[in-house]
């Protein structure tokens, strides 16, 4: 008798367990980055409003590279291009960075924050892990990406760094020294050619 | 489907493919050449973009997180996009051995075998070494840095005529400048009656006894079939068949394509798909010091001119300097003057504003072992995977604190770099990352040893030739295309001694024809 009383104390603390388990697993389900997106679990504002979300991550790539012109029109091109896989994924990032904000800030609009603030945000998702790290490190990477290398303006490059986009001609004189023989030590070939 | 009956078909159109084409059009045989990629008008179709959709159209790559290869589809292969440093392999490259102390080469090729077929090569991509006033000022920061340390250092033999110094080479020349197979292979192949098929990927080969094949026929009792199909969207099947198969699809596609006709090439070797070698490339950056002048990343050759073999006997490797276009910069690796910094913000923007004249990259190429291979693990889907060694990582640890140890001494600041995946994320263990893999097929003097004869031909399989990148056995510590194009030029010119006068003597009414018949 005593033995089943203790089997069923047992059996109950199982499925008090399982029970609290399921629970838990359930509210971070709830929470996790990869549900939140599947179901679309943020405001809808972030699917329905374009310029709301533009507002937001031009702000996102401002903050990423600094000194890159705010209004420039391919500034977040590469969050709407299908091409690059982020693009699906920009009205939850637009609405995680306004909802980051608001705990960070108390103020829910990331797009209004002093730059300062808006990389406090941006870091505090990036420590986070998980798929909310991939997703964080994946846009900062597109924003260096397009911004850097000018990937929608071969003409006009990236001024912030100094690539000037396609080559404009210039005399070969400019692009080495008057001097070269000064700079170069013995050579082991007489064609260049390994031995 | 589509159905070609033809005397040679070659597969691919790039450095070990093209000689095939060029040679066998001009000996009258009619040659068809299916390129998987598309057809590339060099002044047409190149552009000056960093635009990822541009370059993914040719560059594509097949890898893991420890190991990955790139490479180029479209016609003339990696032609159209290599930095056109045109070396030939050292001789200390085909010496090397195996674990066992087996040599990696046939005991038929080396240095003095290639060498006549290197200045064929040269001829046929107008190389010439650099003179002074041509090196760009990178390149001579590099080879200040070296003089600093009393090293020595070459100038680079180059295939290119008539070079603007854009410094967008690996984007594809606009100016016709760099001396790819679109300027000469393959407009000569065109020209004595070779058909190239673009778009067209070969998806498998089928060996069948020719009803032809009796005493007298000797080397050529097979026929082969290439089934394939269009890549341009067109859900068109191809079938090609030959008496002769030249496989120049590089390292990766020749060896997947092999991989997937194993069911049907019951002979072939079970060495298809391993012993890929690499290079062993090592890349680091620095922030120059004062006493530097300003370098340029974006103007000039692509590849800055000089290179290094001071410590070529020493340690089996090779030193130059890369220069980086900002697309390469920041899809490579997050570059940090200091561990501490971000990789993002002001201080990366800083970092950039200073990446164009203040910093210098330094890379190592080396004869590290054939530890890389491809594997088929289901329909169209392979598996790339790298042995990592102790050796291999202490081989990286040594070569990476030389660079180091040549930047510090120069007072040059080395930066943290940091590699990344597509995603950007880092990649957690030693990844390599090569364009210069050679060996999924090689070369060996004995089937027991490798997939192919020291003449090309496919053990088992005659008249089945490999003639590209594949078949070199081993990492060269220089640039691999001009040693590609040489052992190809080799490997047909035995084609033509031997095989050619047995094709024509056995299929004397095709060739005859022609021309290639649908």
């Amino acid at each position: 008798m005593q033995r089943q009383t203790r089997e069923r104390q047992v059996m109950s603390r199982r499925l008090a367990l399982r029970w609290l388990g399921g629970l838990a697993l359930g509210l971070s389900a709830a929470a996790c980055t990869p549900v939140r997106i599947a179901f679309r679990m943020y405001p809808k504002d972030f699917d329905e409003d374009p310029e709301l979300v533009d507002a937001v991550l031009r702000q996102f790539v401002t903050a990423v590279v600094p000194g890159m012109p705010e209004d420039a029109p391919d500034l977040t091109r590469v969050f709407r291009d299908d091409f690059y896989r982020l693009g699906k994924y920009r009205g939850y990032l637009a609405a995680d960075l306004c909802e980051r904000a608001e705990r960070l800030n108390g103020w829910p609009r990331f797009e209004a924050l002093p730059a300062k603030d808006r990389c406090r945000v941006i870091e505090d998702a990036l420590q986070e892990g998980g798929v909310t790290q991939r997703l964080y490190v994946g846009a900062v990477f597109l924003a260096q990406l397009a911004s850097y290398a000018g990937v929608f303006d071969d003409e006009g490059g990236c001024p912030l760094i100094g690539f000037e986009g396609r080559f404009r001609m210039r005399p070969l004189a400019e692009l080495s020294y008057p001097d070269p023989e000064s700079f170069l030590p013995g050579a082991l070939t007489t064609d260049g050619n390994p031995v | 489907m589509g159905q070609y009956e033809t005397d040679v078909i070659v597969i691919g159109s790039g450095f070990g493919a093209a000689p095939a084409a060029l040679r066998l059009a001009e000996a009258g045989l009619r040659v068809v050449v299916l390129e998987k990629g598309p057809h590339i008008d060099p002044y047409r179709d190149f552009r000056q973009t960093q635009d990822p959709k541009y370059l993914l159209k040719y560059l594509k790559g097949v890898g893991s997180d420890q190991f990955k290869m790139t490479y180029a589809e479209g016609l003339g292969g990696g032609s159209g996009f290599y930095e056109m440093v045109s070396l030939r392999a050292p001789t200390l490259a085909f010496e090397q051995t195996d674990d066992a102390g087996r040599r990696l080469w046939p005991a038929a090729v080396d240095r003095r075998a290639l060498d006549p077929y290197f200045d064929i090569g040269e001829r046929m991509l107008q190389v010439r070494q650099l003179e002074p006033e041509q090196i760009p000022k990178s390149g001579l920061v590099f080879a200040q840095m070296l003089k600093n340390l009393g090293y020595s250092c070459d100038r680079a033999p180059y295939a290119v005529k008539g070079c603007v110094g854009s410094g967008r080479c690996v984007t594809g020349c606009i100016y016709g400048a760099k001396q790819s197979l679109l300027l000469n292979y393959i407009p000569q192949a065109r020209a004595v009656g070779a058909e190239f098929h673009t778009d067209t990927e070969a998806l498998e080969i089928r060996v069948r006894p020719t009803s032809m094949d009796h005493s007298g026929y000797g080397r050529l009792p097979y026929q082969y079939e290439i089934l394939g199909r269009r890549t341009n969207g067109s859900p068109e099947r191809v079938r090609y068949r030959a008496r002769m198969v030249i496989l120049g699809g590089g390292t990766v596609g020749t060896a997947k394509l092999l991989l997937q006709s194993q069911a049907n090439l019951r002979d072939l070797s079970h060495h298809v798909g391993r012993h890929i070698a690499f290079n062993g490339g090592v890349k680091t950056a620095c922030l120059l010091g004062d006493r530097f002048p300003d370098g340029d990343m974006y103007t000039g050759l692509t590849h800055p001119g000089m290179i290094s073999y001071e410590f070529l006997e020493t340690r089996g490797i090779t030193l130059a300097t890369g220069k980086v276009l900002p697309i390469g910069a920041v899809a490579a690796a997050r570059l940090r003057l200091d561990g501490e910094d971000p990789y993002w913000g002001e201080a990366h923007v800083e970092l950039m504003q200073r990446f164009r004249h203040r910093v210098i990259a330094l890379v190592a190429f080396g004869m590290t072992p054939p530890a890389g291979s491809i594997r088929k693990v289901g329909p169209e889907r392979f598996r790339v995977e790298l042995e990592v060694t102790d050796g291999l990582r202490a081989y990286y640890d040594r070569t990476k604190e030389l660079l180091r140890s040549i930047m510090r001494r120069n007072d040059c600041t080395p930066l943290e770099v940091e590699f990344i995946n597509r995603e950007g994320m880092p990649y957690r263990d030693l990844h390599i990352s090569t364009a210069h893999q050679v060996g999924s097929c090689r070369m060996a003097d004995s089937p027991q040893d490798g997939v192919c004869s020291a003449a090309g031909e496919v053990w088992g399989y005659p008249g089945l030739f490999i003639a590209d990148g594949a078949a070199i056995p081993s990492s060269i510590a220089v640039n691999t295309s001009l040693t590609i194009l040489a052992n190809a030029e080799r490997i047909v010119a035995g084609i033509l001694d031997r095989v050619v006068p047995v094709l024509r003597e056995s299929v004397p009414a095709l060739v005859a024809e022609g021309e290639a018949s649908p």
